[in-house]
């Protein structure tokens, strides 16, 4: 609690008060613009924060990631178009609610559930964190191979098709490899070239199959744009609070574990919780034409999840979703490490973000009130003028990295490879997610089998892995098997049919 | 969509292929001093994605004859949203026909950004940084639709200073 005390104290200095405001304007303004999501945002602002000190810049990058996945759902709720994919699901019961001219009720449930959803996900980052942490220290080698498995499996099989998972975490597995083996310094696939000998960056990666792909989908379909009226956003309003007062609490839980899981993060949160509130409610009808759950469910989970991605991230190095890899590495642009060594020895640099973060969410609700009103100015900028904006400066992040002209081309293929794969659907946090457990788990799994000699039953002996290796053994089954069943069922539904009807 | 995936399918199994024999030189555990060489774990990952290219060519194949057969299976209505079911915003369908497959600039404007987005990264290490952007942002204003030349020249200027004032003078990063 001291910690979480002396982290309050610094964020509340005159000068980080006034950085983190400004953070989260922009990340507000970011991620309420379609187009620009969180990933972008952080990656562009990543040389910025080069020059300030660590505290200050990733107090920064985290309120930006936190204040973006509020914002995208003003877009979606206006206009159907969602600001970050964070918040695709919002606008499911948020455009009819606009269409029957209850857009600011919409917005104002909207803007709860995100500061609600957000401040229990940072509840849980504070208390959670300093434990995970302390587990991982008692990690060795077989433990972080589990893991590592462990995060590909999840991502893979909760994040779409259990093949396209599979294929994409292998896909990035197999990119981490490029570059120099670092047990034993040999070159692998880098064909001679220096660039690759470093093997392929995180950054290129990601803004080239986020970003530079979304730019180019955006380019392909131009959504016409109606200047925005007016409207009264209606934040506190209590019964509507104890309509989705249950909703809230099961989407805020939903969200923060979901964000914990390796890979699986805000977006995917959204989709978990929209579900199962759909489930869960008593006239699963009303979804789709304007339900108030429909916007609270998927807007505190993915503010919770936000938060909750970062647990991972902390304590054990892991990302908890695709933006928190562009956090990642960022922390490793800085030269910093982040993983339970990083919990004791910069402490103080991990509470003063949590208490950033915890300020952020009820910024949120101050607000947003003022800035969606000034953001309606802002919406009608075309997307012909932000369309070059976004590729140049996604250029620079990407190239002022590592002063490397070869990561910008790199950046480019992955932007076409990004948009071909979204095309199919095709999960892209697998292979992100790859590309960052790559090194950890093929090193890890090469000390393991040092350590044993080559036996392999020492990753079942051990416990904590054999527990890891347990339940994505376990989610890998249950992502094969579900889909069956429901064929099974299906395919007896309508066989027992034409029976029946032949019978009547 | 199935021939998008057939494609892919293919695609991933070639790459696997093409990896291998570049995978088979790297030296194997014998060779070096650690217990397990800088071969086993590509070798690894390069059989599983042949394994799983293979494993979605059948799928699909499958997939494709099962939609043939059983064309009024889908009257189940779901309401639990999965992720294969949201919309992705590109104008494809799902029933497997083909779109409408227009040479318009309307139908390959993204292709034309990405040209436009190389030959500016080309351009860049040429002419230098500031030219070559007044040049992108121009040519992309112009292929994103924008049409009245105010709002052009005002982007163009707008994006120049912006890029130039805040990566260059304030963050002294150097570009070329």
């Amino acid at each position: 609690m001291e910690h979480f005390l002396g982290g309050l104290a610094v964020v509340l200095q005159p000068l980080n008060l006034l950085l983190l405001t400004s953070a989260v304007f922009i990340g507000f303004i970011g991620g309420a613009l379609p187009g620009i999501s969180g990933v972008i945002l952080v990656v562009i602002l990543l040389p910025v924060t080069y020059g300030m000190e660590p505290t200050t810049a990733f107090m920064l990058l985290t309120a930006i990631y936190g204040a973006t996945v509020f914002s995208g759902l003003i877009t979606a709720i206006l206009y159907r178009a969602p600001g970050t994919p964070e918040s695709v699901m919002t606008a499911f019961d948020g455009y009819p609610m606009t269409q029957q001219g209850q857009a600011g009720k919409a917005l104002g449930i909207g803007v709860l559930s995100s500061a609600i959803g957000g401040i229990v996900g940072t509840v849980a980052l504070i208390v959670f964190t300093p434990i995970l942490a302390s587990m991982a220290l008692r990690f060795s080698s077989p433990e972080y191979f589990a893991l590592a498995i462990l995060g590909l499996t999840v991502v893979a099989s909760l994040g779409g098709r259990l093949i396209y998972g599979l294929i994409g975490a292998t896909l990035g597995l197999l990119i981490a490899t490029v570059g120099t083996d670092p047990l034993t310094g040999t070159s692998r696939y880098t064909f001679g070239n220096l660039n690759l000998a470093e093997g392929v960056g995180l950054i290129p990666m990601i803004v080239g199959l986020f970003a530079i792909s979304e730019v180019m989908k955006r380019a392909l379909d131009q959504d016409s744009h109606q200047p925005l009226k007016k409207v009264k956003v209606k934040i506190f309003d209590l019964p509507i609070l104890r309509q989705i007062g249950g909703t809230l609490t099961r989407s805020s839980f939903i969200g923060v574990i979901t964000g914990i899981l390796p890979g699986i993060g805000a977006s995917t949160a959204a989709m978990v919780s929209y579900s199962e509130a759909v489930r869960w409610s008593k006239h699963p009808e009303k979804f789709g034409k304007g339900a108030p759950e429909g916007v609270a469910a998927p807007e505190s989970a993915n503010n919770a999840a936000a938060m909750g991605a970062l647990v991972p991230l902390f304590a054990l190095g892991i990302p908890g979703s695709g933006t928190t890899a562009v956090i990642l590495g960022a922390f490793i642009m800085h030269g910093l490490q982040p993983g339970p060594m990083f919990m004791i020895t910069s402490s103080d640099l991990i509470y003063a973000v949590f208490a950033g973060l915890f300020i952020v969410n009820f910024m949120i609700l101050l607000f947003s009130k003022p800035f969606i009103a000034l953001f309606t100015k802002l919406l009608n900028v075309p997307y012909s003028a932000l369309g070059p904006l976004i590729v140049m400066c996604c250029i620079v992040g990407t190239y002022s990295v590592r002063n490397s002209m070869f990561d910008v081309w790199l950046m480019l293929g992955f932007g076409v490879l990004g948009y071909l794969l979204e095309k199919l659907r095709f999960p892209l946090v697998s292979i992100i997610l790859g590309l960052v457990l790559g090194p950890i788990a093929e090193s890890e799994l090469r000390r393991t089998l040092s350590m044993s000699q080559g036996d392999l039953s020492i990753l079942f002996t051990r416990p904590i892995s054999a527990t890891l290796l347990a339940i994505a053994f376990l989610l890998l089954a249950m992502a094969i098997i579900a889909p069956l069943m429901k064929r099974l069922r299906n395919r007896a539904a309508s066989n027992s049919s034409p029976e029946q009807r032949s019978h009547s | 969509m199935q021939a998008r995936i057939y494609i892919f399918a293919v695609a991933v199994i070639l790459l696997a292929l093409a990896s291998l024999p570049l995978t088979l030189q790297f030296p194997s555990s014998a060779q070096v001093s650690t217990f397990i060489g800088p071969r086993v774990w590509p070798l690894l990952l390069t059989v599983l994605l042949l394994l799983f290219g293979g494993a979605l060519l059948v799928m699909t194949w499958r997939d494709g004859r099962r939609r043939a057969q059983q064309p009024l299976q889908d009257g189940i209505v779901q309401h639990a949203i999965s992720p294969d079911d949201l919309p992705t915003g590109a104008s494809e369908s799902d029933t497997g026909e083909a779109p409408a497959r227009t040479l318009s600039l309307a139908a390959t404007r993204h292709w034309w950004l990405m040209a436009a987005t190389v030959g500016y990264t080309l351009l860049m290490s040429i002419i230098g940084f500031v030219a070559a952007s007044a040049i992108f942002t121009l040519l992309c204003t112009l292929l994103l639709g924008a049409r009245s030349w105010l709002v052009i020249v005002i982007t163009v200027v707008v994006a120049v200073v912006l890029m130039q004032g805040v990566f260059v003078t304030l963050l002294g990063i150097p570009l070329p």
